[in-house]
């Protein structure tokens, strides 16, 4: 695909990435591009490996072929110094011992400090900061578990913030979010690519809020790469129909794709023999 | 916050010198008085003082240091609230290499192997140690390794392996100190259930660079023992080597547990109760709970020895027993708050 516009601009590298599990190929000659602060989102049905490819780009897999990150490949970093150029906002995981939500966004400070070096005021006011940009000012000192679950992806990906790393890998970011926070963080990110250069990698269901906030599409099928490039040329029906295993339509509204899916409707169960 | 740090202090300054008070040798409080603050009257005194009252609070204190820190530690490193050296078969493994060590170094059976040098006095004091250290380091990748290949990553079956190491190890050393003594009787109980009645002043000289190393490096990590709590994955992402930390973590805790077992026997429940009070009342990151185990922990361990010289008249009870039944209550309501 992309590989053979790639030139110094070009701040992360995909090529020809492969992962087999235990014989199962996940991800089969991926290939893509990325400019710097650029907002990338990946898309494709479950199981499509866009987590297992998030994982590799974030240097947590073993993988076959190249991934770089300014020109260098992101199993040449050591692992302090991968963790101050990639921050990483996985699907929550559990948490044990009752970590506050500043706790866990302080952790964010970790690859910028040496064993023996101190927490210093600025190191108080970035993540004072960051947890104001997600909008968690009130619930600072409340225990982390305890937070709904956007609460605490938001609190994630202020860790993330503090991490001040230069490209953010994001698993689903907005999965647990309301409409209204899906927008806010999502248009956060845009504002971190858009102000701060950051480099934006993140899975995404929701097709029409990917096309609107993302610069760069890809979608994954059964570990391949099938398309890539501006929501435009990729959001064609043909494709997604063909992916999503559903009819849909893609029409223009302020020359933003917008993809509506029209199931047939079809009965899936025969319960005409169950009672309730 | 500081009012709670300053009663901790309080309460180990006054534990500690509390606990010069109590013993088996008669002696007045103000010739303790006068001891702590000038000089001790008699040779007497001053003998029993410095070389049997002081070096018994010095160790207990320490004790209680070591067995809360490597609880805590442990509790972060296997992410799991019920976990201590006792538990996690830390504790059997330095108990079977010190049983090692002593039939290697019982009189009889030393003359029937061909490195007679091992006899010594000198070398013994080292290799008992050594011995123990080994042998909590095999217990702690016993577990490790049963963990990972056969079971899984669940919390229960990381609690079921470290029991399962502990019976295993604690019947191997028993079996050798059988063999070893025909009177093994005494060896095993103290094994057991752990003893400060024969501690020596130089006990703590060996203890104290030990706890004090471990605790400077534990502090050291803190912040990386911290990221720990949020998974491999994440901590790697954070700049942490998961694996290695981890390593080394489960080292000090076995050079920990295993210079309390050498020369105090095996205590249990300290490090499992103490980690817990300290996170509910003081605070979850490490440094936090690390310090407050220090003091808490040390300060336990004075009370429970005092408890043990003055519950029975005329004997004592081996510290063991009173710290395993405090601690086994404390275990079954930690389970029950679990579940709710």
């Amino acid at each position: 695909m992309q590989v053979e516009s790639l030139s110094d601009h070009n701040n992360l590298l995909v090529n020809q990435v492969s992962l087999n599990i235990a014989d199962k190929v996940i991800l089969d000659n991926v290939s893509f591009a990325l400019n710097r602060g650029q907002v990338l989102g990946v898309l494709g049905p479950n199981g499509a490996g866009k987590t297992s490819l998030l994982k590799v780009l974030s240097g947590q897999r073993e993988y076959q072929g190249s991934v770089t990150w300014q020109q260098q490949a992101i199993c040449d970093y050591s692992i302090q110094a991968l963790s101050q150029q990639v921050a990483v906002v996985n699907q929550l995981n559990d948490m044990v011992f009752s970590l506050s939500l500043q706790h866990v966004v302080r952790m964010g400070l970790l690859p910028h400090k040496q064993l023996l070096s101190r927490h210093t005021k600025a190191d108080d006011q970035r993540i004072q900061q960051a947890i104001q940009a997600v909008g968690l000012t009130d619930k600072v000192h409340q225990e982390f578990s305890k937070l709904s679950g956007g609460e605490q992806q938001r609190a994630l990906i202020a860790r993330a913030l503090v991490q001040g790393a230069p490209l953010l890998i994001l698993d689903e970011p907005v999965n647990h979010l309301d409409v209204y926070y899906q927008h806010q963080t999502l248009q956060l990110l845009r504002d971190l690519a858009q102000q701060l250069n950051v480099t934006v990698v993140m899975s995404l269901h929701d097709i029409n809020l990917a096309a609107h906030y993302c610069h760069q599409l890809v979608i994954l099928d059964n570990g391949k790469l099938v398309a890539s490039g501006e929501p435009n040329s990729v959001l064609q029906p043909e494709l997604l129909t063909r992916v999503f295993d559903l009819p849909c339509q893609v029409e223009l509204q302020h020359s933003i794709p917008k993809v509506t899916f029209s199931p047939e409707g079809k009965t899936l169960l025969d319960l005409s023999r169950w009672s309730l | 916050m500081h009012i709670k740090w300053a009663l901790l202090i309080a309460l180990a300054i006054l534990t500690s010198v509390t606990s010069l008070f109590f013993g088996a040798a008669e002696l007045s409080a103000s010739s303790i008085t006068q001891c702590l603050f000038q000089q001790c009257e008699t040779a007497t005194e001053e003998l029993i003082f410095w070389q049997i009252r002081a070096p018994r609070v010095a160790v207990g204190f320490l004790v209680g240091v070591g067995l809360a820190i490597a609880g805590a530690t442990l509790q972060n490193v296997t992410r799991n609230s019920l976990t201590d050296p006792y538990l996690f078969g830390v504790v059997a493994g330095a108990g079977l290499g010190a049983s090692i060590a002593t039939l290697l170094f019982n009189d009889a059976t030393a003359q029937k192997l061909p490195f007679n040098i091992l006899t010594s006095e000198a070398a013994f004091s080292v290799a008992l140690p050594a011995a123990a250290f080994l042998g909590a380091l095999f217990a702690v990748a016993l577990v490790q390794v049963l963990v990972a290949s056969a079971l899984g990553r669940r919390t229960e079956h990381l609690l079921l392996a470290g029991v399962a190491v502990s019976f295993m190890l604690g019947a191997v050393s028993h079996f050798i100190l059988f063999l070893a003594e025909p009177f093994a009787a005494n060896k095993v109980v103290f094994w057991l259930m752990g003893s400060l009645a024969r501690v020596e002043a130089w006990y703590a000289w060996v203890m104290l660079p030990i706890i004090a190393v471990s605790l400077v490096l534990l502090l050291l990590y803190g912040r990386q023992l911290d990221a720990l709590l949020l998974g491999d994955e994440s901590a790697r992402s954070l700049g942490v080597n998961a694996q290695r930390l981890r390593m080394i973590l489960l080292a000090i805790c076995a050079a920990l547990t295993a210079c309390i077992v050498s020369y105090c026997g095996g205590i249990g429940f300290v490090g499992l109760m103490i980690p817990h009070i300290v996170r509910n009342w003081l605070g979850v990151t490490s440094r936090t709970l690390i310090l407050g185990c220090v003091l808490l922990g040390g300060s336990f361990m004075v009370i429970v020895d005092i408890l043990a010289r003055v519950a029975l008249t005329g004997q004592e009870i081996p510290i063991g027993i009173i710290t395993s039944a405090i601690g086994s209550l404390f275990f079954f309501l930690a389970i029950r708050q679990r579940g709710t």
